[in-house]
């Protein structure tokens, strides 16, 4: 008796997609690396929409203000403030305004131009970090690294979160410790919490702890 | 995450910014630099000179009105409209599209991103770790990308909030049968420091219980330390 082997089912027979594989790029491909670099450097700098927008609508306001000045020069109406033409005498004399006034003035509009030039050159970095994933580009508030650390710090030196100070920066994360009166605060024991918690969240660029226990305690802390 | 012309933004400010330095530092130079306001006094009078001839020259022969103020007109006109638009291109780059598959004999495969939006939120909202998830979709290099907001309940570690939204994210991308890029941003919570003082913490003391203010600096404390495991600091007792 032969035994005739049918051949087993999976595999003999493809089975007829319902859904076309779907063509998508790897997920840590080269381009998803770059979406994701992208991504980080957009939300971790200040796109400066709020002075961009500012700026527009005070010169908007300006040209329609002069706008109306000058029709109502052209029709021969009285100026809401100055007529066009006597603002341009008044700057071809400008010689003779107070000096102090002008000096002011000047002193003023520079200073600004000075502050708008800096927010347009300077990097203009957010308070956040960037943190390690194998699967999405994750950007962290200094907030939350702030609350976690108070938290981490207060436990480890058996403290009210209240008697603990934390503040992050770009590459520092600074813990002020109040101690209990009478009591000390074990300065072991909390640096090494918070290192752990620092670590523990492998944040960019990387935060340098700095550890201050308080010379004063509090009563009742 | 939007697709705001940062560089637009950027040169704007940094045009506006250089005038107003510029103005300033004339305004400025005429009272500093006696030079300059000569010059200025003795050039000044010509320029408006020059102004008021070429008021007169371009004249229209109808109505005896220069066109140079018309000019004007129309310039602050297309100056207006264009800061309008600047404005209103600030933002944007969402989008609805998730996936498109490649089209079939049978047809076309669209997932909405609503799919994910929905699927992430749903299953992010029920934990602890956060007290807000939002989810939206966006458009970065022509491709789809996931953005999840969460605002994380105050003192929970951003990587635990990360492992949680990462598991999330990898049953979706089984689910999708694709992997599609996300974007997560974690913000501070809601409950603030300062109101989420801990309850008053259980007495050890024997003594009769004393209100915390008449408590002096050296005496037995109103409270103990919580972890009796470890060498409870000795409050130091007055003489």
């Amino acid at each position: 008796m032969t035994r005739t082997l049918t051949p087993s089912a999976p595999g003999s027979m493809p089975a007829r997609q319902a859904v076309a594989a779907l063509q998508l790029r790897h997920p840590m491909g080269r381009s998803t690396r770059s979406t994701y670099k992208r991504l980080m450097r957009r939300e971790t700098q200040s796109s400066r929409s709020a002075v961009a927008v500012g700026l527009a609508s005070v010169i908007i306001a300006g040209c329609l203000y002069s706008g109306t000045e000058l029709v109502l020069e052209l029709s021969g109406r009285p100026p809401l403030l100055a007529a066009p033409s006597d603002a341009v005498r008044t700057v071809s004399q400008v010689n003779q305004i107070a000096p102090a006034i002008l000096f002011t003035f000047g002193l003023l509009v520079a200073v600004t131009g000075l502050v708008l030039v800096l927010v347009a050159v300077l990097p203009g970095r957010r308070a956040r970090h960037q943190a390690d994933s194998d699967r999405a580009a994750v950007i962290v508030d200094d907030e939350v690294v702030t609350a976690a650390l108070t938290r981490k710090a207060a436990a480890a030196a058996r403290l009210d979160p209240t008697n603990v100070d934390v503040s992050v920066s770009r590459h520092n994360a600074t813990v002020r410790i109040t101690p209990e009166s009478g009591t000390a605060t074990n300065r072991f024991t909390a640096a090494k919490a918070i290192a752990e918690a620092i670590a523990y969240d492998a944040l960019r660029p990387p935060l340098e702890p700095t550890v201050v226990i308080e010379r004063t305690g509090k009563v009742g802390a | 995450m939007n697709a705001t012309n940062r560089v637009l933004n950027r040169a704007f400010v940094l045009v506006i910014g250089l005038l107003s330095l510029g103005l300033g530092a004339v305004a400025v130079a005429l009272v500093a630099v006696p030079d300059f306001l000569r010059g200025w006094e003795q050039t000044a009078p010509s320029v408006t000179g020059t102004l008021s001839t070429v008021l007169a020259d371009t004249a229209l022969a109808g109505t005896g009105m220069s066109w140079v103020p018309l000019a004007g007109l129309a310039a602050a006109a297309v100056l207006v409209l264009t800061l309008a638009v600047f404005i209103a291109r600030q933002g944007h780059g969402r989008t609805h599209r998730l996936i498109t598959a490649a089209p079939t004999e049978d047809g076309t495969t669209i997932v909405d991103g609503a799919v994910a939006e929905q699927m992430l939120t749903a299953d992010l909202r029920e934990r602890a770790e956060f007290d807000a998830v939002a989810v939206s979709t966006h458009e970065v290099h022509g491709a789809p990308v996931l953005k999840v907001s969460a605002a994380v309940r105050h003192g929970v570690a951003a990587r635990d909030a990360i492992t949680v939204i990462e598991r999330s994210v990898h049953g979706l991308d089984s689910l999708l049968g694709a992997e599609i890029p996300v974007l997560v941003q974690l913000n501070g919570g809601t409950g603030s420091r300062r109101s989420r003082r801990r309850p008053v913490r259980p007495s050890v003391s024997t003594g009769p219980s004393v209100p915390a203010h008449a408590v002096p600096a050296h005496s037995e404390p109103a409270h103990a330390v919580p972890a009796p495991s470890a060498a409870a600091p000795q409050p130091i007792r007055p003489s």
